[in-house]
């Protein structure tokens, strides 16, 4: 006797609104936890604090760990930097952002600290992580 | 004569554009949000030669590769912070903080952020 398979039943498609669900749940979730930010130097690994005032994300001048200064990727002198500051918020004593890698030379941080006030800077801070304890 | 039009069914909307766009904003806020928490230490001074001149300070702290000098005691950082309060209680009201050596910006960043925190002194770095 010839043995007929019977015909297979048709297959149900997967539901999207599964899928839907969860990548909904993942929206949401980047939208609330998650902070937008001004894109960080990949190099440099920021100084950590404990108790340091929280801030915004910085749209910062970044150091490397070698001294060399460096914003949006690219190198600049603290002169130039400064001076683009001051054309843009339009204020006589631009506030500095400072965001050095930790095993940067404090002298070296000085320096440039000291540099940045001769160009016309007003305040100065560091931009630090700040890791829970 | 009055003709029915045939009733049209409606079809049920398509899903696919939808989650077009909302795995387009996923990966939008993915890739550009991020968790760090970020805060900021002011550091005020400079180069030794060109801020001092204003005013002599109270205290002198040190920073080295050794540990800490307060006014020339070499002290752990424990001890340090103990005697600036002390000095503080004696109507010290500046400070400033030299560093020496191979000490590196996150030492520099936790001894001013220990002694902003615990101390009131005003506080300027120099080098």
């Amino acid at each position: 006797m010839l043995r007929l398979s019977r015909p297979l039943p048709p297959r149900q498609r997967e539901s999207t609104i599964a899928l839907i669900n969860i990548v909904f749940l993942m929206l949401i979730f980047f939208l609330i936890a998650g902070t937008l930010s001004p894109p960080l130097d990949r190099d440099i690994r920021l100084i950590s604090t404990t108790t340091a005032e929280g801030a915004a994300p910085p749209d910062a001048l970044f150091v490397t760990s070698e001294g060399l200064l460096r914003t949006q990727g690219e190198l600049i002198d603290p002169a130039a930097y400064v001076e683009n500051l001051k054309a843009d918020a339009d204020q006589e004593q631009p506030q500095i952002k400072l965001a050095a890698d930790r095993d940067l030379p404090a002298t070296r941080l000085i320096e440039i600290v000291g540099t940045l006030r001769e160009v016309g800077a007003g305040r100065i801070s560091i931009v630090t992580e700040r890791i829970a304890r | 004569m009055h003709i029915d039009m045939p009733i049209r069914r409606r079809r049920p909307l398509s899903l696919t554009s939808l989650i077009d766009v909302i795995f387009l904003l996923l990966l939008f806020f993915m890739l550009s949000s991020t968790f760090v928490r970020f805060a900021e230490v002011e550091i005020a001074g400079g180069v030794a030669s060109r801020t001092a001149g204003s005013q002599t300070p109270d205290v002198l702290i040190r920073l080295d590769d050794d540990g800490w000098q307060v006014n020339g005691l070499s002290l752990d950082a424990d001890m340090a912070v103990t005697e600036l309060k002390r000095l503080e209680e004696q109507d010290a009201s500046s400070a400033v903080l030299l560093v020496r050596g191979e000490v590196s910006s996150q030492e520099l960043v936790s001894a001013v952020e220990r002694i902003r925190r615990e101390t009131s002194l005003s506080l300027s770095v120099a080098r």
